[in-house]
């Protein structure tokens, strides 16, 4: 066999290395239509808080951080109407009436030329039971470490339900209590259904849909990084929520990663919204406290 | 029910004309040289103005009326034909060997009678030969099977320079591509832009959008099969390759001559050796690194005496990424491996006069494995991590054709599959100190299904100018103590209009066992094989398709116009933000969106010149193709990841003098939509806030139209053994720049958009030497 194949072969794979075949190319950004952005979570017992904003161009070089001036009006049965207040600090507009868990809420806000509207209820107290907190071993991605093992059992209602999760660690310094959120592990040896609704690296909370264990009593077992020390009071808060707020949850979850710089290799998740004549989420939810102590 | 008379009288119709039949003759057309079974030949009795054609493994059955002696002539493309006269038998025995033409060169593209679109009764069937593929211009000059199919109406590529297939609007994963009756899981090597398929090895391919034969199933939306060569019968034939991705070496002969014969093909990627060995001298040793992909094809065919066949086929092909790390006595390793292997036996035998019979045992897998370690022996350290995922399918089929006239065909058969899934099996340990700190198992799930089937199809001519198809497939499919029954009626209609046109219907209902989890568009070494469940059936596609079909100066040009429309029911996709890395196995079904429906239909015309000096096709394909799924783009119907309205593709082949080629081909097709943000929002949480990129409706940007021109030169001379050829190829030699994908950068204080290309002009060269 002559030499020659071998050598253009060699020569060709170099000169392509050499050249690389990647290139950037600029193009213009399509246009922009303007929407009305409205997003809040009701919590039983506090103040309704609601986000509004217009959306920006992409190629927008200065921030707009909120919509100052516009009437966010509130009204809830039983109840009333609550008209809400700009307050700069928060950058939001905050209710006067705490947030009745019997009442259903309608929101209204009018901007500009722009009117939205949305509807929400609270869901029921959600039923739940500490098994468990304690130490654990456990594989971390291709790694190990030391866990905070967290078990409780959910009595789920049949339907769809959808939940929340966070676990605080509570620790008495100097006579006072302090508490600290706990990260859930990045381990392979989580739940199903944890592993299942996408939580990430360092996630403090976690939401989920009971599609896996429908009207169930389910015993979730969730693996926490933290530092407790024996007998230190773990407090677990599982919320209920509706699928909007379980939505936005997640979407702000995966916000980071999916779609914003590839376009078309990652799927994005789309901005919820229940939101008439805009785009956002209006939602609630309600927790359960859980307190446990743990044991090394 | 009014159509049960209409069948009945069919049926009836069908045997009368089957009744009464005096001589049968039957047997098996094979090329005289190499032994090799010819399909598509066709035996005409010109005395009774009857004829027929062989199937896959070169059978046929002819009945003629009464007469003293049988005159048969016999004929392949590219063969000597025969004429043979034999005294009247009840039954006659006739195997024909038809020595190769003095006409035969590799630049023809074969033209078989049944090959022409008019003679078929189904919609949706296209056939390639190695000869027509390996005319192709392509990239790298490296033909590639699914590359070449790609080019046909009907069929996107995806991602550019990917051996993607993506059939009439249907997905990755609803392909059915069979080697030699045997299903294949993963298509790729290269991170998909070479597929698996060695041409070097194949004999023919068809492949099948719609109108599907009853007797394939489990896949929606097309079937692929690969028929690779048996090897020749009497001598040793052999060819190299160099090219720029691969290197390959063929060897066939006999092992008993006449009886036995083998055929072998291996191809490799050869640079892992260039890199390893840069790698370590430019690191003093310390580190490796290596990516290599290769193939290997076996082929034995051995007969049984006249009548009986035995085939066993191989395959094994596998992606290898390692890297290795030594400082001194400590070492760390990464390894990454994925791949096919298949493995069948198959018997093949005319059963009487009328009858033909194939069986087919097979196993079929692919794996993918990761296996990471750190061995610190001056830190006492060492933690080892490993990964399996991979599907396993063990086949025993068995296929009749009853060949009761020539325009009467029955067939039958049937087949039990068992399905061993597993999704994910890790193994964790770790070690400090001499003591071992962690050794676990985790996500060790695997699953098992079972699926049985089996199928009916009737094949009738009830009147000249009609041809009719009926089938049913049945199919039961087993997954832990739940089970689902498909039902699948097939017909196919065909009304000649003149001596070479046709119009044809069909209706094609088909179901899938078996769905795929996909992270991302491209199809990855990680997507997971995943079997439908109580949660997640199986998927289910109907099609109904209609054309036109003509040829021309005897089969000089043809042309084929198809409509057709498509649904789709039960099917899956990701959540967003889900992927393969993210969720667990033993509750998937969580970590998907289900229930999806598709729809979508189109217009596709080929046009075709298949014999001469100069040869090619044109091809148009206007089609749609949406998904609706609840989960995803708040309930609403959206494009498909490759919905492609227009797409055209032309190719020529020149040949201005033997052994000299010059071939062309240039593609065009709209943009693929992309999810893209309608704009930004700022978004206030806890004490700060962040901006984000505010996504409304999924796929809702067309990338830019995609258009290339790829040519492709080759030099053929004799040599004292056999032949040699260099081919000199350019992809894409205006250069143009097509959309790869999108990004969006924060630049200057505001996001800005770029378009990502990936293939310049590339020239290529290869070189290949038969002997």
């Amino acid at each position: 066999m002559s030499r020659r194949p071998v050598i253009w072969t060699a020569w060709v794979w170099t000169l392509l290395a050499a050249g690389g075949c990647v290139r950037e190319i600029p193009l213009p950004l399509p246009s922009h239509e303007e929407e009305l952005v409205v997003w809040s979570i009701l919590e039983p017992d506090s103040l309704p808080t609601v986000f509004v904003n217009l959306s920006q161009p992409l190629g927008a070089d200065s921030i707009r951080r909120y919509a100052a001036g516009a009437t966010v009006i509130l009204e809830s049965r039983p109840g009333g109407t609550d008209t809400l207040v700009f307050e700069p600090g928060l950058e939001a507009y905050i209710g006067r009436m705490p947030a009745r868990p019997d009442a259903e809420y309608r929101l209204k806000v009018k901007y500009d030329s722009y009117t939205a509207t949305a509807v929400t209820r609270f869901p029921p107290v959600p039923q739940a039971r500490l098994i468990a907190v304690e130490s654990a071993m456990i594989p971390v991605e291709e790694y190990y470490g030391d866990a905070v093992k967290v078990v409780l059992e959910i009595r789920d209602p049949p339907g769809e339900n959808y939940y929340m999760l966070q676990a605080w660690h509570i620790r008495d310094q100097s006579g006072r209590s302090a508490a600290y959120p706990m990260h859930i592990a990045s381990s392979p040896a989580q739940d199903p259904v944890i592993r299942n609704e996408g939580f990430r690296f360092m996630s403090t909370s976690v939401s989920f849909s009971d599609l896996a264990f429908d009207g169930t009593d389910y015993r979730l077992t969730v693996y926490y990084h933290g530092w407790p020390e024996d007998g230190d009071t773990v407090r677990i808060n599982l919320y209920a929520q509706d699928q909007y707020a379980y939505l936005w949850e997640k979407f702000k979850v995966y916000r980071r990663e999916a779609g914003e710089s590839v376009l078309g290799a990652v799927e994005p998740m789309l901005f919820p919204d229940n939101i008439e004549g805009g785009i956002g989420v209006f939602g609630a939810r309600r927790d359960t406290v859980l307190t446990g102590i743990f044991h090394d | 029910m009014k159509i049960r008379p209409l069948v009945w009288n069919i049926l009836w119709l069908a045997l009368t004309l089957s009744y009464g039949q005096k001589i049968t003759v039957t047997g098996i057309v094979y090329d005289a040289e190499t032994k090799e079974k010819l399909e598509g030949a066709q035996i005409y009795a010109p005395d009774a103005g009857k004829g027929t054609v062989t199937n896959t493994f070169g059978f046929f059955s002819l009945q003629l009326p009464p007469a003293d002696s049988v005159r048969l002539g016999i004929s392949h493309i590219g063969y000597r034909s025969r004429l043979i006269t034999v005294k009247a038998q009840p039954v006659i025995r006739l195997d024909v060997a038809l020595e190769p033409g003095e006409t035969l060169n590799e630049v023809v593209i074969t033209a078989d009678t049944e090959e022409r679109p008019e003679k078929d009764v189904r919609t949706g069937k296209i056939s390639l030969r190695p000869a027509e593929i390996a005319r192709m211009p392509s990239i790298f000059s490296e033909p590639d099977l699914i590359k070449a199919l790609q080019k046909m109406p009907g069929v996107e590529e995806g991602t550019e320079g990917t051996a993607g297939l993506y059939v009439r609007g249907g997905s990755l994963d609803q392909n059915f591509i069979l080697i030699d009756d045997v299903p294949v899981y993963y298509l790729f090597h290269l991170g998909g832009f070479v597929s698996i398929f060695n041409p070097e090895a194949v004999k023919r391919i068809t492949l099948y959008k719609g109108g599907f034969p009853v007797r394939y199933g489990e896949r929606l939306s097309s079937v692929v099969d690969i028929r690779t060569r048996d090897g020749h019968k009497n001598e040793y034939h052999g060819a190299y390759r160099i090219g720029l991705l691969s290197w390959k070496f063929s060897l066939e002969g006999p092992v008993v001559k006449d009886r036995t014969s083998f055929m072998f093909s291996v191809r490799r990627f050869p640079y892992d050796i260039f890199l390893k060995t840069v790698a370590a001298i430019s690191t003093g040793g310390e580190e490796r690194y290596g990516y290599t992909f290769y193939d290997l094809n076996l082929k034995i065919h051995h007969r049984l005496g006249r009548r009986d066949n035995l085939y066993f086929t191989f395959y094994t092909g596998d992606d290898a990424v390692s890297m290795v790390f030594k400082y001194g006595i400590d070492k760390t390793l990464y390894r990454l491996g994925w791949g096919n292997r298949i493995m069948a036996v198959k018997w093949a035998r005319p059963v009487g006069a009328k009858w033909f019979v194939n069986t087919t045992l097979s196993r079929s897998g692919y794996r993918y494995g990761r296996h990471m370690k750190d061995d610190w022996k001056t830190e006492r350290y060492l933690s080892d991590f490993r990964y399996k995922s991979g599907i396993t399918e063990t086949r025993l089929q068995s296929h009749w054709e009853y060949r009761i006239s020539p325009q009467t065909v029955l067939e039958t058969g049937g087949g039990a599959v068992i399905y061993d899934f597993l999704p994910g099996r890790m193994t964790m340990y770790y070690r400090e100190d001499g003591t071992v700190v962690l050794d676990t198992t985790v996500e060790n799930f695997r699953y098992r299904s079972r699926l049985l089937y089996g199928y009916g199809a009737l094949r009738i001519r009830p009147l000249p100018f009609a041809e009719m198809e009926g089938g049913i497939r049945l199919n039961t499919f087993f997954f832990s103590n739940h089970h689902a029954v498909t039902i699948e009626p097939r017909l196919n209609l065909k009304f000649s209009t003149g001596r070479s046109g046709a119009v044809k219907f069909s209706y094609t209902h088909i179901s899938q066992p078996l769905h795929l989890l996909s992270s991302g568009r491209l199809g990855m070494p990680v997507d997971l094989w995943m079997p439908a469940t109580d949660l997640v059936p199986p998927a289910v596609s109907r099609q109904i398709a209609a054309g036109y079909y003509r040829s021309w100066d005897n089969g000089r040009y043809d042309l084929s116009w198809e409509v057709y429309y498509k649904t789709m029911k039960g099917l899956i996709a990701y959540k967003p933000g889900m992927s393969f890395y993210h969720f667990a196995f033993s509750k998937w079904e969580q970590a998907v969106a289900r229930d999806g429906t598709g729809y979508g239909g189109g217009s596709e015309i080929l046009l075709r010149k298949r014999k001469g000096k100069w040869q090619g096709f044109i091809a148009y394909t206007y089609s749609r193709s949406f998904r609706r799924f609840e989960e995803l783009n708040r309930g609403r119907p959206f494009p498909f990841d490759y919905d492609r309205p227009h797409r055209i593709d032309i190719s020529a082949v020149w040949q201005w003098k033997p052994g000299r080629t010059l071939s062309l081909a240039w593609t065009y097709g709209s943009g693929y939509p992309v999810s893209f943000p309608s704009g930004l929002v700022y978004v206030r949480e806890g004490n700060g806030g962040y901006q984000i990129l505010l996504y409304t409706e999924k796929n809702n940007l067309r990338l830019r139209p995609y258009h290339r021109l790829d040519l492709s030169m080759q030099f053929t001379k004799p040599k004292r053994r056999g032949e040699r050829t260099w081919i000199i190829g350019v992809y894409n030699a205006y250069n143009r720049k097509n959309p790869f994908f999108y990004t969006l950068t924060w630049q200057d204080g505001g996001y800005r958009l770029y378009q990502i290309s990936l293939f310049p002009v590339l020239p290529s060269v290869a070189y290949v030497r038969r002997f």
